[in-house]
């Protein structure tokens, strides 16, 4: 649809060639199975059913059930949240106590310093990776691969805004992993130094410059591939698996 | 890759002809999670993010061309059923603009995330059994020449072109799509079709010296 305002054949412009020149760069066929690819990883990553905002047609019906119990479990569980902040008995002594009982006294024997730090322990380890498979967002990929820049190159002058750190300098400190699958594999669950990412295509995976270890886990659960890439700062590098007859199950 | 590995797409329809749009109660159970329509979905706009996502591509610099525009789909549809409860049927974006508009930004930025890297020379394609040699070759020089000059652009203007040319999206549609100005649209045109007529002309003038 060309309107007034599409002077494509304007006569300071250089004239876009016709239809049949243009036609003469082709594009290969997509393979056969690309739909299912596409609906495979569309569906690891947004569950079917997944509502998030009502279509025109249901509002002309009125609000579905579903939302409409969300709503009520919601409102249910703030009344019972709020309940039990009431009921919880009051931490202070009694107000005639507090008045009568003698003000409390230094004990030099009782440390005050905090608690030293405890090393972390695998008890501590994040529940998500025990957790059932819910596709990582890129931005918290970011959070669990690259180490926070240090505080000191965000805190600015007294009274300003702490200055932000430069793209150039995060970009120093990162690199870029785009990680597929071979053509004719489908798509598979990939983890970068034993954490799990999300299906493939991952396509702007952020890591530490340095070697790293990637895997690929298929959803029949038997087979997986490994390999170790090192990747610089600064550096973008696609990874693909092995294909299907170099790949073997690792232990 | 080869003529003969890799068939080639169906010849695009004519300028002004619009491809078809998904009807509309497709689409409400598709922002409902349907898996049919979803099915639905991909299989109507699939062709045409493939074919933008491969000439954006153009000249990247990477072997895998053709697998790099297929994972570029995936990622671009899953940006689509991501947003799509958001996309509303009645607003000013066709469902194929709005899609084709995902679809560019996110080449956009994954061609921005690549280093620039030396364009791979295009390798001529192996002729089909029955072809006239002459005629073949010299659809394939220009489509090769137009290539290069897709590829000598920047990803900005790169999808500003192929979004004119090969998918008839007007001025203000590609302003919308790519959420730029009507202005910005057409001095980007402008370089991209300088571009091209540069190409066109060389190779032009390579087939007069040949002679």
């Amino acid at each position: 649809m060309t309107t007034d305002h599409d002077d494509d054949d304007r006569d300071d412009a250089p004239a876009l060639p016709d239809r049949d020149v243009l036609d003469a760069w082709r594009v290969p066929a997509p393979a056969p199975e690309l739909t299912d690819r596409v609906l495979a990883h569309v569906e690891a990553a947004l569950p079917l059913g997944a509502v998030a905002v009502l279509p025109v047609a249901s509002r002309r019906k009125g609000l579905p059930l579903v939302v409409v119990g969300v709503a009520m479990l919601a409102a249910a569980a703030l009344v019972l949240g709020l309940a039990q902040s009431w009921r919880r008995p009051p931490a202070a002594e009694p107000a005639s106590a507090a008045v009568t009982a003698p003000p409390p006294t230094l004990d030099p024997s009782v440390d005050d310093a905090p608690e030293p730090e405890r090393a972390p322990t695998k008890a501590d380890a994040p529940a998500a990776a025990e957790a059932p498979y819910d596709p990582v967002s890129p931005e918290l990929v970011d959070v669990l691969l690259v180490p926070p820049v240090e505080d000191a190159a965000r805190k600015g002058r007294k009274g300003r805004k702490a200055s932000k750190a430069k793209p150039d300098d995060d970009a120093k400190k990162t690199a870029t992993l785009r990680i597929g699958t071979a053509r004719g594999q489908s798509w598979a669950t990939v983890f970068i130094d034993g954490v799990r990412i999300g299906a493939t295509p991952i396509m702007n995976a952020k890591v530490t410059p340095g070697r790293h270890t990637v895997r690929w886990e298929w959803a029949d659960g038997t087979s997986a591939t490994t390999v170790e890439i090192e990747v610089a700062a600064g550096e973008t590098k696609t990874v693909k698996s092995p294909p299907p007859s170099a790949s073997s199950a690792t232990p | 890759m080869t003529a003969l590995a890799h068939a080639e797409a169906p010849a695009p329809p004519p300028s002004g002809a619009r491809e078809r749009e998904l009807d509309a109660d497709v689409l409400a159970a598709a922002q409902r999670g349907e898996r049919w329509a979803r099915r639905a979905l991909v299989e109507t706009y699939q062709g045409r993010v493939h074919a933008l996502a491969f000439r954006m591509l153009a000249g990247a610099g990477r072997r895998d061309q053709a697998e790099d525009a297929e994972d570029l789909v995936q990622d671009a549809f899953l940006r689509v059923f991501g947003a799509l409860p958001r996309f509303s049927p009645g607003g000013p974006a066709r469902l194929s603009t709005w899609i084709l508009g995902i679809t560019a930004r996110a080449v956009i930025d994954e061609l921005r995330r690549r280093r620039p890297v030396a364009a791979v020379a295009v390798v001529p394609d192996e002729l089909p059994g029955g072809e006239r040699p002459d005629l073949r070759s010299e659809q394939r020089g220009v489509g090769r020449a137009i290539e290069r000059a897709v590829a000598s652009l920047s990803p900005e203007v790169r999808a500003a072109f192929v979004l004119r040319a090969y998918h008839d999206l007007d001025y203000g549609e590609i302003a919308q799509t790519l959420e730029i100005g009507v202005g910005t649209v057409k001095s980007r045109l402008w370089r991209a079709r300088t571009a091209l007529q540069q190409h066109l002309h060389h190779l032009h003038e390579e087939a007069e010296g040949r002679r």
